[in-house]
């Protein structure tokens, strides 16, 4: 203090100054005092007393309510790799009065979307608070929006269903109407679980008009339905889908469909078809269409024969050189024999054997076995538009169609009543009900419901079952299937071939005909039974030149994808051993079972092309397929090269593959 | 230095301190949205608010250390300085129509805010400097004549919330230096006319007022950013939305983040922050007072008062205008509201104000006070012990 320098000011003294200072604080503060109570005043007035009335004001400019669908439950595989999910695809909405000069504007978003900007500008004038300007555009057409940063122009999400591999398999897992509910496939049958009702709620708006959604009350509003996890291994189901591509374009057919079950459930793995024309994409064949057999409906007079145990394997049938006579009809057999015994007529397919064992064993029996195998009725399947196929009654049958019943013509069926009967002698003779629905989630992935194979009835004794196992492997073996053979494998088959039935329905074609090959797999004890028909293929007209070396393929290829596990965890040391033994190359793991995760990552076009670039053909085209575009493909194998390019006004993937 | 920190206010700092956070907090809530929209980060105002707490608190330190007392000296040179600002603001390209800033670098600099703290600074240092001639007209009048030229300089900017807080801030300084009451009545009346004549007369600003006493009675009448304001304190309620919860800064209220971030306040957290708000701001200036009361020198006394008062004028003239109970003005509130120029004067103020309350201390712990102690104490013991005149014996000691 001492040291200070003296000042201008005079320090003056406390009491001196005080007094005054003091005495008139205290009016200023009483005054000041009044001003501060009348501002709280204030604040209690309009915040306790009024709060009511300000409340529903503030209410009404800062919320609207909207209304929000549900959000449809996923459709898995049984792996749980989704086939059908939901995604949001942004649509771009303009709002003109927010903008500062809409001609420019106009001409910005024609250029960038598509579309004339005259139109726009119409648009604008016409609605001035909302005009859709684009829905369901692409990611890189938002980012570029983005980055124009438009006054007026907005984007939303809208929900969209996608699925696995597009819209390949709509037969199958079927598709959605524009308010979300299924009208085909897999989406229809079980609706009930899938869909969930919508909700109402307030959103946040702000002075703009623009919602947002602060704390994903979007989200947490929306109801979710349970989800439903098919039986269907999507993976079999794809190599299925190409290979039946592959025969069709191979033997110039018209169509192709194939079905696979497991044996010992009757869980629906794969159900496939592919037809280039001529069939509506939801129209599932399998289970829809019905055809004439052949021979693979000999199962049924075999089934019949050995399980009366009036015949065995042994017995010598005459197979009269090729051709017999019943009524004033000749039957032929396709490979000429003599006197050979019954196994080895199976294995030759002989029609006359056929013919012979049935007049032996009567008509009723041959109609009970057919009738106890599930022909003539509907499996029961969950999917919509089951038919039922023809078979007289065996009081109506004249001598011609017994004999014709015998081998599989006269009458019709579904390649699942096929399929599902050859399952039963898999599973040691018990029929069971085939079915598609495996499991059902909830919303918060918990097992909610899980379907147990359900047995319908003991069709054949267990003993009859592996004897028919026996015959069907010397089919493959050394019989009509040996296209079907993998060397070092045991697999049980029968081929089909018959005559097309004219269009009309009068007579049949001379020269078309419906080949099928149903192939089980190990043939001791099977655990996958698999059925392949080709429709009026061109160039290999038999079962044993196209329907076989084409299941041959399917099962390779499925047997030695590393990853696709069967459930069956002994079946693995089997297909380890054989993946050793042909020496294929381990394919690349994560094919399918990352989606979601690839789903969620992946925002821009440098991301997807990052990804895809070196992936196998298959993973990539589902990645890509995932972000809602399409694809078109150049070579096989690995990913080299990945460019999108607009077409129209989608946007199209392009991969050189190599 | 260390030791003049030690001896630091740490009543007023500590709350000026709780204001400036809670701001920062208030900011950001009701910034977000804005920012994200239009700047597209929406951290951006409150990165620069950040960063103008820090430079201010630096600068109010350093106005804390160089002491009032220098200030005072500087006062009319800093108060010229000010007028040059004030001048070259009204050549200045306008923003939002009004000449209240000037572009400097990427800032934008208010000199309206450093003029009135100048302004005050050199009333006490004038005040001070006429201590004996406070009775007569003279000084009053030189007083009157300055700031009747700065705050005509405020005036035409136009900034009528800065000039209001100043008129505040000035007269009662006036008011307890001593000057004569009557001086001071006829010159508020004479003012007061004019505004009337002004507004009625000359119909200037005569919406706003219209507007304003519309919604006085009835809160719905209010102009639009008025009654933005009404419904988020209302809608508030007594517990309020919960902070970050608002509805009303999602661009239906103007200015959220700076001239009405009380309203976004009372939206979120309701009268229990509010009530804690404006009484936080009464006791600043009940604090200030006792820091002018305390002051051994009359200039520190002044000072101490007109700084508080031009805070908490601004305090409550901003929360009046929200509440509907003053006319519209552009003013920020101090410490909380978004706003360069604002924190960073406040702040000077702030170590100002402080820098009076140290000498105090500092003259307490060295003397004068003691000095005072001990003549009582002594008088005392004179009364009692030596003159036995004076002395009685307590009841039950005394002879009857």
């Amino acid at each position: 203090m001492s040291t200070r320098r003296p000042m201008r000011i005079r320090l003056d003294k406390r009491r001196e100054n005080s007094k005054i200072i003091d005495s008139r604080l205290n009016i200023a503060l009483m005054v000041i005092g009044l001003a501060w109570a009348a501002l709280i005043a204030r604040n209690f007035d309009l915040a306790l007393f009024r709060h009511s009335q300000f409340s529903r004001i503030a209410l009404s400019q800062q919320k609207v309510k909207e209304e929000i669908r549900g959000n449809r439950g996923d459709i898995l595989d049984r792996r749980g790799v989704p086939m059908s999910w939901n995604i949001s695809m942004p649509s771009i909405y303009a709002v003109s009065r927010d903008m500062d000069n809409p001609r420019n504007t106009a001409s910005q978003l024609a250029r960038l979307c598509g579309g004339s900007s005259g139109k726009l500008r119409e648009g604008f004038e016409k609605r001035p608070c909302f005009c859709w300007v684009d829905r369901e555009v692409n990611p890189r057409t938002v980012e570029a929006l983005r980055r124009q940063n438009l006054k007026g122009v907005y984007v939303t999400k809208e929900p969209r269903r996608r699925y696995l591999s597009g819209d390949m398999w709509r037969y199958l897992i079927g598709n959605v109407d524009i308010d979300g509910h299924g009208i085909a496939g897999a989406e229809l049958a079980f609706e009930d679980l899938l869909y969930s009702e919508g909700s109402k709620i307030w959103i946040n708006r702000d002075a703009r008009g623009r919602r947002f959604d602060a704390e994903g009350e979007y989200e947490s509003a929306r109801n979710a339905g349970n989800s439903v996890m098919l039986t269907i291994d999507a993976n079999l189901q794809d190599i299925l889908v190409q290979k039946l591509r592959d025969g069709v374009e191979r033997f110039e057919a018209k169509g192709a469909y194939g079905v696979f079950l497991e044996v010992g459930s009757s869980e629906v793995l794969a159900m496939g078809q592919y037809y280039p024309k001529g069939v509506s994409s939801t129209r599932n064949v399998v289970i829809s269409d019905t055809y004439e057999p052949g021979s693979t409906f000999k199962l049924v007079t075999i089934a019949a024969a050995v399980n009366s145990g009036r015949f065995s394997a042994f017995d010598i049938i005459d197979c009269e050189n090729g051709s017999y006579k019943v009524g004033y009809k000749t039957i032929k057999d396709y490979k000429k024999s003599g006197k050979i015994p019954f196994r080895r007529a199976v294995e030759l397919s002989s029609n006359i054997a056929m013919i012979k064992v049935a007049h032996e064993l009567g008509r009723e029996l041959i109609y009970r076995t057919a009738i106890d195998f599930g022909f003539n009725s509907k499996t029961g399947i969950e999917l919509p538009g089951e038919a039922v196929g023809v078979m007289h009654e065996p009081k109506d049958w004249s001598d011609i169609e017994h004999a014709t019943v015998s081998f599989g013509n006269g009458l019709t069926v579904t390649a699942l009543q096929m399929v599902n009967a050859y399952a039963a002698v898999g599973a040691k003779g018990i029929l069971y009900q085939p079915h598609i629905l495996k499991a059902v989630l909830s919303p918060e992935d918990e097992l909610i419901y899980e379907k147990k194979p359900e047995p319908i009835r003991r069709v054949i004794s267990e003993r009859t079952a592996a004897t028919l196992l026996e015959f069907f492997t010397g089919v493959v073996d050394s019989g009509t299937a040996v296209a079907a053979r993998i060397e070092g494998l045991k697999i049980a088959g029968k081929t089909g071939t018959s005559r097309k039935v004219k269009e009309d329905g009068r007579g049949y074609y001379y020269n078309r005909y419906i080949t099928s090959f149903v192939g089980m797999y190990p043939a001791e004890d099977p655990v996958i039974v698999g059925y392949v028909v080709f429709d009026d293929p061109e160039v290999n007209k038999t079962a044993s030149t196209s329907a076989a070396p084409i299941f041959r393929e399917i099962l390779m290829e499925y047997l030695c994808s590393a990853s696709r596990n069967f459930d069956i965890d002994d079946d693995k040391k089997v297909r380890a051993e054989f993946c050793d033994y042909v020496e294929y190359n381990e394919m690349n793991g994560d094919d399918f079972t990352d989606n979601r995760k690839y789903s969620e990552k992946i925002n821009s076009f440098d991301d997807l092309n990052k990804m895809v670039l070196g992936k196998p053909l298959r993973t990539a085209i589902n990645m890509i397929h995932n972000q809602g575009y399409d694809v078109k493909i150049k070579g096989s194998g690995i990913v080299r090269e990945c460019f999108p390019k607009n077409h129209g006004d989608q946007l199209i993937y392009y991969l050189r593959c190599g | 230095m260390i030791s003049r920190l030690s001896e630091i206010d740490s009543a007023f700092a500590l709350m000026v301190l709780v204001l400036a956070i809670f701001g920062c907090l208030m900011v950001y809530s009701s910034s977000a949205h804005y920012c994200e929209q239009n700047i597209g980060d929406s951290f951006y105002y409150i990165k620069k608010q950040m960063m103008w707490l820090v430079i201010s608190i630096i600068a109010g330190i350093a106005a804390y250390l160089a002491g009032y007392r220098r200030l005072l000296e500087w006062s009319p040179w800093l108060l010229l300085l000010s007028c040059v600002f004030l001048v070259a603001v009204l050549f200045s390209p306008p923003i939002r129509n009004v000449h209240r800033w000037i572009k400097l670098g990427p800032f934008n600099f208010q000199p309206s805010e450093m003029a009135r703290i100048f302004l005050v600074l050199f009333f006490a240092f004038y005040l001070s400097l006429k201590r004996n001639e406070l009775k007569g007209i003279n000084a009053f009048l030189v007083l009157i004549c300055v700031s009747t030229l700065i705050g005509g300089l405020i005036v035409i900017e136009p900034d009528i919330g800065t000039t209001l807080s100043m008129t505040a801030a000035l007269g009662l300084m006036l008011y307890i230096a001593g000057i004569r009451a009557a001086y001071l009545m006829a010159t508020g009346g004479a003012a007061l006319t004019a505004v009337v004549v002004m507004i009625f007369g000359f119909g200037y600003q005569q919406d706003r007022i219209i507007h304003y006493i519309n919604g006085l009675c009835d809160p719905l009448q209010s102009q639009y950013q008025v009654l933005q304001g009404i419904i988020a304190i209302g809608s508030g309620g007594f517990l309020g939305a919960g902070l970050g919860e608002g509805g009303q800064k999602l661009l239906f209220l103007p200015e959220s983040y700076s001239d009405f971030v009380f309203a976004n306040i009372a939206e979120e957290t309701g009268l229990i922050g509010t009530i804690p708000l404006i009484l936080m701001y009464a006791f600043l200036f009940k604090r200030g007072c006792t820091i002018a009361r305390g002051s051994s020198s009359f200039a520190g006394s002044l000072v101490a008062c007109g700084l508080t008062t031009l805070i908490c004028a601004s305090a409550f003239i901003n929360m009046g205008v929200v509440a509907g109970i003053l006319p519209v003005t552009g003013l920020p509130l101090p410490f909380i509201s978004y706003g360069g120029s604002s924190m960073l004067f406040s702040m000077i103020s702030v170590g100002i104000i402080l820098s009076v309350a140290q000498e105090s201390v500092s003259s307490s712990n060295s003397g004068i006070l003691s000095r005072d102690r001990h003549n009582l104490r002594r008088r005392w013991y004179r009364r009692t012990h030596l003159s036995g005149a004076r002395y009685r014996r307590p009841a039950y000691k005394r002879k009857r």
